[in-house]
C-alpha cells in the first residue's frame, strides 16, 4: 500500500515537474487547462495502481524486469489511447465532439484498476 | 479401476453429440447453400444526360437465359424516382444488356448523379448494384424530360425460391465467413470468462485443481482467439484489401492476446507451483476485467472499418438474414461447445501431468 502512494506521489511529482519545465521552456499550449490537470492526476493514479499491481506479481518471478514490461504494457493500451486522446482533446489538436465521454470511459477504467488492484494487492503480496 | 478391458463402452456425454452434430450442420448448410444472384459489373460507369446508354451487366450466380422476356430492370436516384429500361436482351447465363434513356433534368441537382441498377427477373428475383452508374449533367436541359422519372415505379418485384445467402456486394461468397470467424471471437470470450470465474473460485478456495482448470480454458481460449484473428484477416484481405489494415478492432484483439499470451509466459517463469497458481489467479481476474474496455468499448468510439464500430452496423438485417440465423446461433452454439470440450480435455491432460509428476 505504502509502495502504490509513493508511487502515486512520484508520477504526480513527475507530472507537475513536466508540466512546468515544458511551459517555462516551450511555451504552455494547453487551451484546456483543466482538462490537462485532471487527465493527468487521473492518469497517475491508474498507472501508478496497475504498475505495482503487476511489479507485485513480476517480482515473485526470475526475470522480474523484463515481465513487468510484457504483461503491463498490453494491460495499459486501454487507459494510455484514453489519455491520449484526452490530452489531445486538452492540447486542442483535434476536435472532439464528446469528451466527457472519454472522461467517463478513463475514469470507469481507473475505478476497475483501483478497485481490483486493492482487493488482489493482499492476496499477491502473501508468499 | 474396473477390471473389465474386454469391451470398454464407449459413452458421450448428450452435449458433445450435439456440438458434433451442430458443426456438421454449419459446415455443410454453411458451404453448399449457394448465394442470390448478384450483380458484379456494369460497364459503362459513367454516362451524360440525356442520351441513350446501353448498360453491359455481368451477373454472378445469375441465369438470365431462362425465361428471358421476363427480365425488367431500372435505374434508381431515390425511392420511387426511376427510369425502366426501354430494352432488356440476355446473351447468356451472366451477361445481359439493358438501353435506357437517362432524362437530360434531374428532380434534384447535384454536380453528378450515382444510380443504382434494380433488375428483376420472374424466377431468379431481384437483384441490385448501388451506384453502378454516375451521370455527369447534359449541356441542354430540356425540362420535359423531369416527368419520365416519375412515369414507373419499381413493382411486382419477385422472390427466388429456395434458400440462399443474401448477396452483398462487397462481401460476396465471404459472407459465409460469418459462420466462423464471429463465433470464434464469441466462444473465446465466454472461455476467458470461465477461467475468470475459476480464477475466482481458487482465489476463494485455494485448492490447486481451479487453477489447473482455469488455465486449460485459457489455452483453448488463446487458440480461439488466434483462429480468430486469422479468419479475420482472411476476410479483411478479401473485403478491406489488406491481411492488417491497423484498424483499431484488429489492434485491441492483438493486444488481447498478448495479455493472455504474457500470463503463459508468466506462469513459465515460476517455479513454485502455488506461487504460479495464486499469481495466474490475480492476473487472470484483473486482465479479463480490462478486457471489456479494450473490446468492446473503446473499438466504438473511434472510426473502424469493421461493423458494430464507429456507427458501422453489426449483424442487422441485411447483413444477417433470417437464413443466416438459422446457421450462425447453431455456430455460435456449436463453437462454444467444441471449446468447452477441448478445455476439458486439456484439463484432464493437465491433471494427469500434475499426478504423475508430481
Amino acid at each position: 500500500m505504502a509502495k502504490v502512494i509513493y508511487n502515486l506521489l512520484l508520477l504526480v511529482f513527475i507530472f507537475v515537474v513536466l508540466w512546468s519545465v515544458m511551459g517555462i521552456m516551450a511555451g504552455d499550449h494547453m487551451i484546456r487547462k483543466g482538462w490537462f490537470l485532471t487527465t493527468g492526476l487521473l492518469a497517475s493514479v491508474g498507472i501508478s495502481f496497475l504498475l505495482t499491481l503487476i511489479t507485485s506479481i513480476a517480482i515473485k518471478t526470475q526475470q522480474n524486469a523484463s515481465l513487468t514490461a510484457v504483461m503491463g504494457l498490453p494491460l495499459m493500451i486501454p487507459m494510455l489511447i484514453n489519455i491520449l486522446r484526452l490530452t489531445a482533446y486538452a492540447s486542442g489538436t483535434t476536435p472532439d465532439n464528446n469528451p466527457w465521454n472519454e472522461m467517463t470511459l478513463l475514469t470507469s477504467i481507473i475505478t476497475l484498476v483501483t478497485g481490483l488492484s486493492l482487493w488482489l494487492f493482499p492476496y499477491l503480496w502473501r508468499s | 479401476m474396473e477390471e473389465s478391458t474386454g469391451n470398454v463402452k464407449f459413452r458421450l456425454a448428450p452435449w458433445k453429440w450435439a456440438a458434433m452434430i451442430l458443426l456438421v450442420y454449419v459446415f455443410v448448410a454453411g458451404w453448399i447453400v449457394p448465394l442470390n444472384p448478384g450483380i458484379i459489373e456494369v460497364s459503362p460507369d459513367k454516362a451524360t444526360a440525356g442520351e441513350m446508354v446501353v448498360l453491359n451487366i455481368t451477373g454472378y450466380n445469375s441465369s438470365y437465359v431462362s425465361d428471358a422476356s421476363s427480365h425488367r430492370a431500372w435505374l434508381r436516384l431515390t425511392g420511387d424516382t426511376v427510369i425502366e429500361a426501354r430494352h432488356v436482351q440476355a446473351w447468356d447465363d451472366r451477361h445481359l444488356t439493358a438501353s435506357f434513356y437517362i432524362p437530360s433534368v434531374f428532380p434534384v441537382r447535384q454536380d453528378a448523379y450515382p444510380l443504382t441498377l434494380v433488375i428483376d427477373h420472374g424466377t431468379e428475383g431481384t437483384s441490385l448494384l448501388p451506384n453502378a452508374i454516375f451521370i455527369t449533367p447534359a449541356q441542354e436541359q430540356d425540362t420535359a424530360d423531369l416527368k419520365l422519372w416519375f412515369q414507373q415505379k419499381i413493382t411486382d418485384v419477385h422472390k427466388k425460391a429456395g434458400i440462399q445467402y443474401p448477396f452483398r456486394n462487397i462481401l460476396s461468397e465471404t459472407i459465409r465467413n460469418t459462420y466462423f470467424h464471429v463465433p470464434m471471437w464469441f466462444a473465446m470470450i465466454i472461455l476467458f470468462g470461465i477461467s475468470a470465474w475459476y480464477s475466482l473460485q481458487y482465489y476463494r478456495k485455494g485448492q490447486i485443481d481451479f487453477d489447473t482448470k482455469s488455465v486449460a480454458f485459457i489455452k483453448v481460449g488463446i487458440i480461439f482467439g488466434l483462429l480468430g484473428l486469422v479468419t479475420g484477416m482472411l476476410w479483411a484481405k478479401n473485403t478491406w484489401n489488406a491481411y492488417w489494415s491497423w484498424d483499431v478492432k484488429q489492434n485491441m484483439s492483438a493486444i488481447c492476446l498478448l495479455i493472455y499470451a504474457a500470463l503463459m509466459v508468466m506462469r513459465s517463469s515460476v517455479e513454485d507451483d502455488m506461487q504460479k497458481a495464486r499469481l495466474t489467479a490475480g492476473y487472470n481476474m484483473f486482465a479479463f476485467v480490462l478486457l471489456i474496455p479494450l473490446l468492446f468499448i473503446i473499438p466504438r468510439m473511434t472510426d473502424s472499418l469493421h461493423p458494430g464500430n464507429g456507427g458501422n452496423p453489426a449483424l442487422s438485417g441485411e447483413d444477417l438474414d433470417n437464413t443466416m440465423r438459422m446457421v450462425f446461433y447453431p455456430a455460435v452454439i456449436g463453437f462454444f461447445l467444441l471449446g468447452l470440450w477441448i478445455s476439458e480435455l486439456v484439463y484432464r491432460t493437465d491433471r494427469l501431468k500434475r499426478s504423475l509428476w508430481s
